[in-house]
């Protein structure tokens, strides 16, 4: 019996010691960055490796939001960003409803699209509405990758809002139409309520999209003073490869941090959700 | 009539009772078949023509001539080497990684949500962030990745790590499986929880090691899992663009060039949409073959339910 108390200690201790070293793996970058954010030059520059930083030097963080566009980016990047939930959601919540609550073959197509979108090589996509925002007037502009990103963002957002719609017990919904109630004003009055929760994540979902993606944004945005955050960063590297570390880490960190945010709030949520959507595959 | 009412028993058209959902439907719809159906299909036609930007020629349908050019183009082939790669070397360690990872999260200890929290963490950086930590990490001076080998005795001279021929691939393949380990863990994760316990102890009272278990019991439990888990991988890779764009832009000397990479200098840069969009086909042939692959196991899986 102590022989197998025994064994079970040492494999919890293995266990533990694998774990810290995956999670050192996996988040020293970040800790990284963010004592690289505060480092002055020189010490960044140095081969002595430093968790916490010599001389702590908010330099680099003044620089970049008063030398840099960093503002611009960030300004730029909230605009695009809370667009592209506000419309998704919005298109999303009266398209996920109608899924849930009728038997249409909406369902499965949608099915379909998401996988479509998630696979299909982008290049192919984005050509023609290239094109189409070019005759549209609406290259270089943020309302052209606003709608670039809410079409991208809409089937995913409708699947998530017609699940937790379907969470909702449709004779509650019922009882209102009989009591007279219309069916909009019953959505508004009694729906929208209780689904507030799905809202705010297909909204934070939406968000982040808009927040984080690169590549459409590289190509629908072509002039510095309209590019989002993840585009600006970019060009914090010079044409040699060139990069001034310590402003770059430090506008990293700002850019990281919604998601940061978002991700520590709803931890436990978005780790479920996602564990379920896995197991449903 | 006849064909209506068919059509709606089969829930093709919406009943008459449900007309005013149309109206909450329409919108998405409209915008989804503007601007995300059509582009595609736009797109794949695209690949069949000679359409270069700021050209003011007709849009010649040229059938497979983009793609008997792109298989005398040297770019392109060595794309395609560098590609066989990047997607065989990123899928098996990626699985490997989130197995590994799965499995140590799987056990039942103490402070078990902070370590996959801190599992989690390159998921919540942007891309292109990730691209650019890396970059720092990979400084041929004073990166953490020389210093931190050279400390160890693994290396004795710093390597200009994504400079040269030799070592650039493998480190953008590093940063790729370490920013996509926590899906692959996440997933691998709930497909753990759902394999039941009885089978585990059942086999204990046989007289069955860990190794057997594993074997016997865990893998073939996480087949169906991890085949679309492959797959899914294969396709994402196939198709990754931001994290190489900002580690390499593709160089040096083509060495990390992948179709995605090739496809935008061709459109973006030199004006030739035609062709990049004839990129963009070859790899939707790959992507359609997946998928396919993919349904049919799904289907089998289904039949034997």
């Amino acid at each position: 019996m102590l022989n197998k108390q025994k064994r079970e200690i040492i494999k919890k201790t293995l266990v533990y010691f694998l774990l810290i070293i995956v999670s050192l793996i996996m988040a020293f970058p970040l800790v990284f960055m963010f004592s690289t954010a505060l480092k002055s030059p020189k010490e960044i520059a140095s081969t002595d490796l430093t968790i916490i930083p010599s001389t702590i030097t908010y330099d680099n963080f003044h620089e970049v939001f008063y030398e840099t566009r960093l503002v611009t980016g960030l300004l730029n990047s909230f605009k695009v960003a809370t667009l592209t939930a506000i419309i998704a959601s919005t298109l999303s919540l009266s398209a996920g409803y109608t899924l849930a609550r009728i038997k249409f073959t909406g369902t499965s197509i949608l099915q379909i699209w998401i996988v479509v979108s998630q696979t299909f090589p982008l290049i192919l996509i984005i050509i023609p509405l290239f094109i189409i925002l070019r005759t549209l007037g609406l290259l270089n502009q943020h309302p052209g990758l606003v709608l670039v990103y809410v079409v991208w963002a809409i089937p995913f957002s409708t699947w998530m809002l017609k699940g937790y719609v379907q969470a909702v017990p449709v004779e509650i919904e019922d009882a209102a139409l009989i009591d007279g109630c219309s069916r909009f004003k019953m959505l508004y009055k009694i729906l929208l309520p209780i689904i507030k929760p799905g809202i705010v994540a297909t909204s934070l979902f939406a968000f982040i999209l808009g927040w984080q993606e690169f590549f459409f944004a590289l190509v629908v945005l072509r002039i510095p003073e309209k590019t989002t955050l993840p585009v600006l960063l970019t060009r914090f590297i010079g044409l040699e490869g060139m990069a001034r570390w310590g402003p770059l880490a430090a506008a990293s960190l700002v850019a990281t941090l919604p998601a940061l945010v978002v991700f520590l709030v709803f931890q436990k949520h978005f780790i479920s959700g996602l564990m379920g959507g896995a197991v449903k595959q | 009539m006849k064909i209506t009412k068919f059509l709606k028993t089969k829930g093709i058209l919406l009943t008459t009772r449900n007309k005013e959902f149309y109206f909450l439907l329409i919108p998405s719809c409209i915008i989804i078949l503007l601007f995300s159906f059509y582009p595609l299909l736009r797109g794949v036609y695209l690949g069949f023509t000679n359409y270069k930007f700021g050209v003011n020629k007709e849009l010649i349908f040229t059938g497979l001539d983009n793609f008997f050019i792109l298989f005398k183009d040297r770019l392109f082939l060595q794309s395609l080497g560098v590609t066989v790669k990047w997607v065989f070397f990123n899928v098996f360690f990626l699985y490997i990684a989130g197995f590994f990872i799965a499995l140590l999260l799987n056990v039942d200890i103490k402070f078990k949500e902070i370590f996959r929290c801190l599992t989690l963490v390159p998921w919540v950086i942007a891309p292109v962030v990730r691209g650019l930590m890396w970059r720092f990490f990979y400084n041929p001076s004073y990166g953490v990745i020389n210093v931190i080998l050279k400390n160890m005795g693994i290396i004795d001279n710093n390597i200009n790590w994504l400079g040269s021929y030799e070592y650039a691939l493998p480190a953008a393949i590093f940063v790729n499986v370490w920013s996509t380990t926590p899906f692959v863990a996440v997933a691998l994760l709930a497909g753990l929880q759902t394999i039941d316990l009885q089978l585990y102890e059942a086999s204990s009272i046989d007289g069955a090691n860990i190794f057997q278990k594993f074997i016997y019991i865990t893998l073939p439990q996480l087949k169906v899992i991890s085949i679309t888990i492959i797959i899914l991988l294969s396709i994402w890779t196939i198709n990754a663009f931001d994290i190489v764009y900002v580690l390499t832009g593709g160089g040096p000397g083509g060495t990390t060039n992948l179709p995605m990479l090739l496809a935008y200098n061709e459109a973006f840069k030199y004006g030739r949409p035609g062709y990049a969009a004839a990129i963009g086909n070859f790899v939707l042939l790959f992507v359609i073959f997946g998928l396919g692959f993919s349904y049919l196991i799904s289907k089998n899986r289904k039949e034997k339910l």
